[in-house]
C-alpha cells in the first residue's frame, strides 16, 4: 500500500474512537479557531518587544509572514490550476469529522498559510515561533484525522509555506525596500 | 472592486466573525500592552491588563463558538477571513487607543498646591505662558519649560509655588519670548535668584538657558539631547496616550545644540523609554537616575520634588505632602538611587 495512504488510514482510524479526541480534532480542524489564533498572535507580535530593536525584529517578522502568505497563495493557485488531487473521502473509506471541501487536496492551503506564520517568525522570535509551530502542527494532524487531507498534502503545504516565506527573507536586501518603508510609516503614526 | 470579489455568505456568520475578531484582538492588545507597558493602549494598569486581555480572548472564543454552531459547513474563505480579521484588528486598535486616552484626559487630575495668583500671557503664535505667583514680594523665579503645552510640570510647579517661588510655565518653543517677558517684568522678581526646569525638549531648553547669565541653577528632567530621540514611534505609547503623543511630536521641532554647564543638574527616570537609561548615560554621563520613573512621571516623583526644592533653595511648604501631590500611586515608590 502507498505509505501516504497507509499513514492517512493510521491517523484517520483515531476518529470516532473517543469523543474527547473527536471534540479536540473538530476544535482544531475548523476554519476559525487556529487560523484566527495565529493571526491574533501575529497582530500582538507587532506591538511586542521591550526595546526598539526587539520591536523592529518582531515587526519585520510580521511583514515577512504577510509577504509569505501572499506568495504562498499565488503558488497554490498555480498548483490548483494545473493539478487536481481528489480528497481522501472521495476515493477512500474514511471517518469524516469535517465538511467536504471541493478544492484540490494537494497542497493543503490552510497548512501552507500556517507554516508561513511559523517560518516568518522563526528567525526573529523563537519562543513565539515555537507556539506557532505547536498550533500549526496540531492543526495539520487534525486535518488528517478528520479525513480531509492526506499526509503528503500537509507536507506539501508546509513546504510551500516555509519556502515562500524563506525566499523574501533570503532576498531581504530587495524585500527590505518594501518592508522598511512600511515600518517607518508605522513609526510616523506612533504605531511601530 | 476587490471587495466585490469577496463573498461573505449568508446569515450572521461574517458579522459574528467580525465581532469575534474585534473583541479577541482587543484582548490581545490588552495582553501585549500589559507586557510591553504600552500605557497608551491600556484600559487598566499593566498588572491587570494582562489578565483582562487573557479573559477577553477566551471569552471571545467561547462566545463565537457558542453562537455559531454551524462551523462545519463551507463558510468564509481565505480572502474573507483576511478582510474581516484586518477590519476587526484595526477596530480593536482604535478602541484600545481611545481607551488609553481616558486616564490622561477624562479622569480628574490630582490636586496640588494652588498658586496665590495665576496670570496668563500670550507670548507668540497664540501660545500662552502662565505665571504662577506665591504670596510675598520679590519671589525667586523658575522658568518651567513643558513639553508642548502638556501638564507634565503642573504638579512640580504647584510645589515650587507653595515653596515660595514664582513659576513661569511655558511651552519649550517659547524660550526667547519667556526671557523677554521676564526682562520687561524684572521688578516683580528677585533680582538674582532665577532658575530653570524642563521636561524632555523643555529640559534641553533649560540646559541651554543655564548657559545664560542670570540663571543660577537648572534642573533638566529627561532631556532628549538630539533630534532623533524626539522622533515618533511606538515608544511614545509607553509614556503617554495616543493623542498626547501625537500632539507632542506633531510639529517638526529641533533640539538646540548646547553644552550643559556646571550649574545644571540632569536627572532621568530609569524606566524612561524615550531616552532609555543606557543611552541617557552615554549622552549625559553625570545624569542622576530616579528609580521607577518614566519620562512623563519623573517630574512628580518625590525624589525629583526634593531635589528641585533643594536646588532652588526653597523651603518645603508644610501644605505639601508627596502623597497629596503625586498623580498616581505607582510613582510614589520612586526614590533616587545612591
Amino acid at each position: 500500500m502507498n505509505p501516504d495512504i497507509a499513514l492517512f488510514h493510521f491517523l484517520n482510524d483515531f476518529a470516532d474512537t473517543s469523543p474527547p479526541l473527536d471534540w479536540l480534532a473538530r476544535a482544531l480542524v475548523n476554519d476559525y479557531a487556529v487560523s484566527t489564533l495565529l493571526a491574533l498572535i501575529i497582530g500582538g507580535l507587532w506591538f511586542s518587544g521591550q526595546n526598539a530593536e526587539e520591536r523592529w525584529r518582531n515587526q519585520r517578522a510580521v511583514l515577512f509572514v504577510l509577504l509569505g502568505i501572499a506568495l504562498a497563495n499565488v503558488v497554490i493557485k498555480l498548483f490548483q490550476m494545473n493539478y487536481f488531487r481528489p480528497r481522501p473521502f472521495a476515493t477512500e473509506t474514511v471517518k469524516l469529522l469535517f465538511y467536504r471541501p471541493s478544492v484540490s487536496s494537494f497542497p493543503s492551503e490552510p497548512v501552507a498559510t500556517m507554516f508561513c506564520f511559523v517560518a516568518g517568525v522563526w528567525s526573529f522570535n523563537r519562543p513565539v515561533a515555537r507556539w506557532l509551530l505547536f498550533f500549526s502542527t496540531a492543526f495539520a494532524f487534525a486535518r488528517v484525522i478528520a479525513g480531509v487531507h492526506y499526509p503528503s498534502d500537509i507536507v506539501g503545504g508546509a513546504i510551500i509555506g516555509i519556502v515562500t516565506t524563506w525566499l523574501p527573507m533570503h532576498w531581504a536586501r530587495y524585500t527590505d525596500r518594501l518592508i522598511h518603508p512600511i515600518i517607518r510609516f508605522g513609526q510616523r503614526l506612533n504605531l511601530a | 472592486m476587490v471587495i466585490g470579489l469577496l463573498n461573505f455568505g449568508e446569515g450572521l456568520l461574517a458579522l459574528n466573525y467580525l465581532i469575534f475578531c474585534t473583541v479577541a484582538s482587543l484582548g490581545v492588545l490588552q495582553f501585549v500592552a500589559g507586557r510591553a507597558r504600552l500605557v497608551g493602549l491600556m484600559v487598566l494598569p499593566a498588572q491587570w491588563s494582562r489578565w483582562l486581555g487573557a479573559v477577553v480572548v477566551v471569552s471571545a472564543y467561547v462566545w463565537f463558538f457558542s453562537v455559531q454552531p454551524d462551523l462545519f459547513i463551507p463558510g468564509l474563505a481565505g480572502g474573507e477571513f483576511f478582510t474581516l480579521f484586518a477590519i476587526g484588528f484595526l477596530l480593536a486598535l482604535a478602541l484600545a487607543l481611545a481607551f488609553g486616552v481616558i486616564p490622561n484626559r477624562v479622569l480628574p487630575r490630582p490636586a496640588f498646591p494652588q498658586p496665590f495668583k495665576r496670570e496668563e500671557t500670550v507670548l507668540n503664535n497664540g501660545l500662552r505662558a502662565e505665571l504662577w505667583l506665591p504670596r510675598g514680594a520679590l519671589p525667586p523665579l523658575v522658568f518651567a519649560f513643558r513639553e508642548s503645552e502638556t501638564d507634565s510640570l503642573d504638579v512640580l510647579s504647584g510645589v515650587l509655588v507653595a515653596g515660595g517661588a514664582a513659576v513661569l510655565l511655558v511651552d519649550e518653543s517659547l524660550t526667547d519670548q519667556a526671557l523677554e517677558f521676564v526682562e520687561k517684568n524684572a521688578g516683580r522678581f528677585h533680582p538674582t535668584r532665577r532658575y530653570a526646569i524642563g521636561v524632555g525638549r523643555g529640559a534641553d531648553r533649560a540646559l541651554q538657558l543655564s548657559e545664560a547669565n542670570g540663571v543660577r541653577g537648572a534642573l533638566a528632567l529627561g532631556p532628549l539631547g538630539r533630534d532623533e530621540n524626539a522622533q515618533r514611534g511606538l515608544r511614545w505609547l509607553r509614556e503617554t496616550d495616543y493623542l498626547t503623543a501625537w500632539s507632542m511630536n506633531g510639529k517638526k521641532k529641533s533640539i538646540p545644540q548646547y553644552l550643559p554647564s556646571k550649574n545644571a543638574t540632569i536627572i532621568f527616570g530609569d524606566e524612561d523609554t524615550l531616552l532609555p537609561p543606557a543611552m541617557a548615560r552615554e549622552l549625559f554621563p553625570n545624569a542622576l537616575m530616579v528609580a521607577g520613573a518614566r519620562h512623563f512621571t519623573l517630574a512628580a516623583m518625590p525624589a525629583t520634588i526634593r531635589l528641585a526644592l533643594d536646588l532652588f533653595e526653597l523651603r518645603a511648604a508644610p501644605v505639601t505632602t508627596s502623597e497629596r501631590v503625586l498623580p498616581r500611586k505607582r510613582v510614589m515608590q520612586g526614590e533616587m538611587p545612591d
